[in-house]
C-alpha cells in the first residue's frame, strides 16, 4: 500500500510538472489555411536543402513568391523580420535531381530601421520589388532569373518621401511602372504618380517618366498602397494617415493633367493592398483577403489563414487570370513551400462571407 | 399394553434420534409439512417416524418462509372423502429443498387414523419412499448459520466452492460452530463485501449489506493543469467502462511569458494567465480497471478516440481541416477517498493523423515554446504522436 501510494503521488507530480506552459497541437491559423487549401488547386510544394537562415530569424516569416508560370520551379522567397525590422531576399529553385530546393544567391538590404516591403511584380523569369530602406529611399530590386539577384537603388524625390508603392501585380509583364509616392509640401500632401520606365534594366530604376501632381491635401499618411487598375490605367490609393483615418481615393491616369480632387470611396475604412485583374480591389490583413468592387463597395471575405495571395498570372491556354498562393513554413529548421491556384473568376468561390 | 408398546418403541426411538442428532456431525435433515385439518400427533407421529429412517439426523417442522436448513421436505395434504367423513385422503411428496424436485409422492386413504395407527402403520408408504430418497442425498454437517443477501450473491468461505443465495435472499452455510468465519460476498454489479462474523449457535443469521456500484461517474479534471474538462463515464459490467469526455480549450491557464513565436517580449508587461482557443474535443474512450472496485487504489488503461472540433467563424463546418479526429490511449490511477469520491491522475498519448503531418507539426512548433522543434508532437510516418499528456481530477460516483 505504501508503495503504491509512493507511485501515485509520482504521477501527480509527472503530471503538475507538465503543465503550465503546454499549448495543444492547434494553430486556427493553419487550419484556415488548411481549409482554403483544400479547395485550391494544388501546383507544386517545395522541401528541403533550405534551412532557417539564422536564429535572428526564427520568428521572421517567409512569404514565397514564384515566377508567373504555370508550374513553377523557381521563386523568390522574402523574409520579413518584423521584429528586427529588416528584409531578405533568396532566389531559389527546385532541383529534380536531387529532389530538393537550391538558394541561388541572397541579398539582405541590412538591419536598417523601419524596412518595408513596399510591392513585387513576378514575369516568367524574373521577379521585381520596390522595398524602403529608409525614409526618403526606395530601393529596387530585380531579379531577372533565378540564377541571381540585381540591385539598384533608387532615390525618389527626396524632400519629404515618406512612403512610395505602386507594383500592378496583375500586368503580365515585369511591370514597374506604376510607382507612386507623394510629399509633404508646406503641410500639403501632394500624391505623385510617377511611372518609371521598365524595370526591365537596372539603369532604368530613378528615371520617372513624368512629374508628380497635387491631389489635394489630405494630411501625410504613413502607411498605404498605391496601385492602377488593369483597364485604363487609373490609379487608386488607400492610406492610413497619421491621425489613424483611413483614405481612399481613385484619380485618372493622365499623369499629364493636374487632378485637383480625385473621387474618395465613401465609407470604405480599410486599408487596400491590391487590384485584380477583373478591376476589383482587395485588401490582405492578418490572414483575411476582403474583395471589393472596383467603386469599393464590399463584395465577400476570404479567410487565408497561413496561406497569402501573391499575384494573379495569364493562363495563355485558357485566355484566363489565375490567382496564385503560397504558403510557406518551417519545420525542423527547414523551408517548405506550396505553390495554390483557382481561376480568379472563380475566387468568389472561395468566400467565406458575403 | 400393546397401545404401551407402541407407545413405548416410539419414545426409544425418539430420544435415540436426538442422541444420533448430537452424536454424528453430518446426516440428512428432513422438513415436515402437513396441511390440513389434523390433531397435533399427526405432526408428533410422522417425525417420530421419519428419524427412524436411517441417515435422517433431524426433522425440523415447516415454519413459514424462513430458510430451512433441511436437505428433503415432506409435504402431506389432509382431507377428508367428501363421501364418506369416516375417511380421510392423505397425499403425500417428497421434494428436494435446493430444486423443488420431486423424488417421491404418493396418497394414502383409509378410515381416519387413531394416534397409534399413525404410529404403527399409517405412514409405512411414506417411509418406505423416503428410505429411497435418502439415498440420493449427501448428508451434510447438521450445524451452521444463515446467510441473508442478494438473490445470486456468490459467498466464500475461503474453503472449497462458492455458494449462492437462493431466489429468496438465503443462504444456510453448513458448518462447524462455535467459529469465526470470513465471509466474502460477491454479485455483478456490486462491491465485493468482506466481513468477518462469529457464530456461535446454528442457525444465526448474518445480513450482508451489499452496495451497488454506480452506474455513472463524473469526472471533473485539468486537461495538462490548464484546462478544466468534464467526463461522463458509464460503467460496463464490474470493471469496464465508458467514458465521454468534452475536452476544451476555450479556457485555460496558460503561465508561459511567450504567446507564440512571433510576440515573445521579455519586456512587455505582464501578460494574461488565461490562454482561449477555438477548439473542442469530444472523445469517448473505453477502458477497465484493473482490479476491483472496492480497491482504494485502482489502476486503470483505455483507447479511445476524439473529434477536434474548431468553433471559429473563420473554418466552415465544425472539424478542424487539418486534423479532424485523434485516437487516444491512458493509463491512469485512481485513489477512492470513499465509495463515491475519489481523485485521479491520467498519462495519456494522443495519435493524429492530419492531411500535413508536417504542416501540423508546425503549428504546434509555433506555439510551444518558440522552437522549431514541436514541442510534444512527434512525427511517425501518416501520425503525429503527442506524449505524455496527463489530466488529473476529482471523480463522483453517483
Amino acid at each position: 500500500m505504501k508503495n503504491r501510494s509512493v507511485i501515485f503521488v509520482l504521477v501527480i507530480v509527472l503530471v503538475f510538472s507538465l503543465g503550465g506552459c503546454w499549448h495543444p497541437l492547434f494553430d486556427l491559423e493553419v487550419s484556415v489555411g488548411e481549409q482554403l487549401t483544400q479547395r485550391l488547386s494544388h501546383v507544386r510544394s517545395f522541401s528541403g536543402g533550405i534551412k532557417q537562415p539564422n536564429e535572428d530569424d526564427l520568428e521572421a516569416k517567409l512569404v514565397f513568391i514564384p515566377f508567373r508560370i504555370p508550374l513553377p520551379s523557381s521563386g523568390m522567397m522574402v523574409l520579413l523580420n518584423t521584429e528586427k525590422k529588416y528584409l531578405r531576399y533568396y532566389s531559389v529553385a527546385y532541383d529534380d535531381v536531387l529532389d530538393e530546393l537550391d538558394l541561388i544567391s541572397d541579398y539582405s538590404d541590412g538591419y536598417t530601421n523601419d524596412s518595408r516591403l513596399l510591392g513585387f511584380g513576378a514575369d516568367v523569369s524574373g521577379i521585381s520589388f520596390y522595398t524602403r530602406t529608409q525614409i526618403g529611399y526606395v530601393e529596387g530590386i530585380v531579379a531577372q532569373s533565378a540564377s541571381g539577384i540585381s540591385y539598384a537603388s533608387i532615390v525618389l524625390p527626396a524632400a519629404g518621401v515618406r512612403f512610395a508603392s505602386g507594383i500592378n501585380p496583375n500586368d503580365s509583364s515585369l511591370d514597374m511602372l506604376s510607382v507612386a509616392d507623394w510629399e509633404n509640401v508646406s503641410g500639403t500632401l501632394s500624391i505623385r504618380g510617377e511611372p518609371f520606365s521598365d524595370g526591365s534594366s537596372v539603369n532604368s530604376f530613378g528615371a520617372p517618366v513624368s512629374t508628380g501632381y497635387d491631389v489635394g491635401t489630405y494630411g501625410i499618411p504613413k502607411k498605404g498602397f498605391i496601385g492602377r487598375y488593369p483597364g485604363n490605367g487609373d490609379f487608386v490609393g488607400s492610406f492610413i494617415m497619421e491621425d489613424g483615418s483611413i483614405r481612399n481615393l481613385r484619380w485618372t491616369s493622365n499623369v499629364n493633367d493636374a487632378v485637383g480632387a480625385p473621387t474618395e470611396f465613401v465609407g470604405l475604412d480599410v486599408l487596400l493592398t491590391g487590384v485584380l485583374s477583373d478591376s476589383q480591389l482587395f485588401s490582405q490583413i492578418d490572414g483575411t483577403m476582403t474583395v471589393y468592387s472596383s467603386l469599393g463597395f464590399y463584395q465577400y471575405t476570404i479567410e487565408l489563414g497561413n496561406v497569402v495571395f501573391i499575384q494573379e498570372r495569364f493562363d495563355t491556354a485558357n485566355a484566363e487570370w489565375i490567382s496564385v498562393f503560397t504558403r510557406t513554413y518551417v519545420l525542423n529548421n527547414e523551408i517548405y513551400f506550396d505553390v495554390f491556384e483557382i481561376p480568379t473568376a472563380n475566387l468568389e468561390d472561395l468566400a467565406t462571407r458575403h | 399394553m400393546k397401545r404401551s408398546l407402541v407407545l413405548s418403541i416410539t419414545l426409544f426411538l425418539f430420544v435415540f434420534s436426538i442422541i444420533a442428532v448430537y452424536s454424528q456431525e453430518t446426516g440428512v435433515i428432513v422438513q415436515t409439512r402437513i396441511n390440513g385439518r389434523v390433531e397435533p400427533y399427526w405432526h408428533d407421529s410422522l417425525d417420530s417416524a421419519l428419524l427412524a429412517v436411517e441417515s435422517i439426523a433431524q426433522v425440523q417442522r415447516w415454519a413459514g418462509d424462513e430458510l430451512s436448513s433441511a436437505q428433503l421436505e415432506t409435504a402431506v395434504e389432509v382431507r377428508p372423502n367428501p363421501n364418506n367423513p369416516n375417511r380421510i385422503v392423505a397425499n403425500w411428496k417428497i421434494t428436494l429443498v435446493k430444486n423443488e424436485q420431486v423424488l417421491a409422492e404418493g396418497s394414502i386413504q383409509g378410515l381416519v387414523p387413531r394416534e397409534r395407527d399413525l404410529a404403527d402403520y399409517f405412514w409405512i408408504p411414506l417411509l418406505e419412499a423416503m428410505e429411497e430418497a435418502v439415498a440420493q442425498v449427501e448428508p451434510e454437517p447438521l450445524e451452521g448459520f444463515i446467510v441473508r443477501g442478494l438473490s445470486g450473491t456468490r459467498i466464500d468461505l475461503g474453503v472449497g466452492d462458492t455458494l449462492a443465495i437462493s431466489e429468496d435472499g438465503q443462504l444456510w452455510v453448513p458448518g462447524t460452530l462455535p467459529s469465526t468465519y470470513t465471509i466474502a460476498a460477491s454479485l455483478s454489479g456490486y462491491y465485493r463485501e468482506k466481513l468477518s462474523v462469529g457464530i456461535q449457535r446454528s442457525g444465526e443469521i448474518v445480513e450482508i449489506d451489499q452496495q451497488r456500484l454506480s452506474r455513472l461517474s463524473i469526472d471533473l479534471a485539468l486537461y495538462m493543469m490548464q484546462f478544466p474538462e468534464v467526463s461522463l463515464t458509464l460503467r460496463l459490467g464490474q470493471g469496464g467502462f465508458a467514458r465521454i469526455t468534452l475536452q476544451q480549450f476555450l479556457a485555460g491557464l496558460y503561465l508561459s511569458n511567450e504567446r507564440n513565436g512571433y510576440e515573445y517580449d521579455p519586456n512587455a508587461e505582464a501578460q494574461s494567465i488565461f490562454l482561449s482557443l477555438p477548439l473542442i474535443q469530444p472523445g469517448i474512450l473505453f477502458g477497465a480497471f484493473l482490479n476491483s472496485p472496492e480497491k482504494r487504489f485502482r489502476p486503470y488503461g483505455g483507447l479511445g478516440a476524439f473529434a477536434r472540433l474548431v468553433v471559429s467563424p473563420e473554418i466552415i463546418g465544425v472539424f478542424d481541416p487539418i486534423a479532424p479526429w485523434g485516437l487516444s490511449g491512458v493509463i491512469g490511477l485512481e485513489y477512492a477517498r470513499s465509495r463515491r469520491f475519489g481523485i485521479f491522475g491520467e498519462l495519456g498519448v494522443n495519435g493524429y493523423f492530419p492531411s500535413n503531418p508536417g504542416l501540423f507539426a508546425y503549428a504546434a512548433s509555433l506555439k510551444s515554446d518558440g522552437n522549431n522543434l514541436p514541442g510534444l508532437g512527434t512525427i511517425l510516418g501518416p501520425a503525429v504522436i503527442e506524449f505524455p499528456v496527463g489530466r488529473f481530477g476529482v471523480r463522483f460516483r453517483l
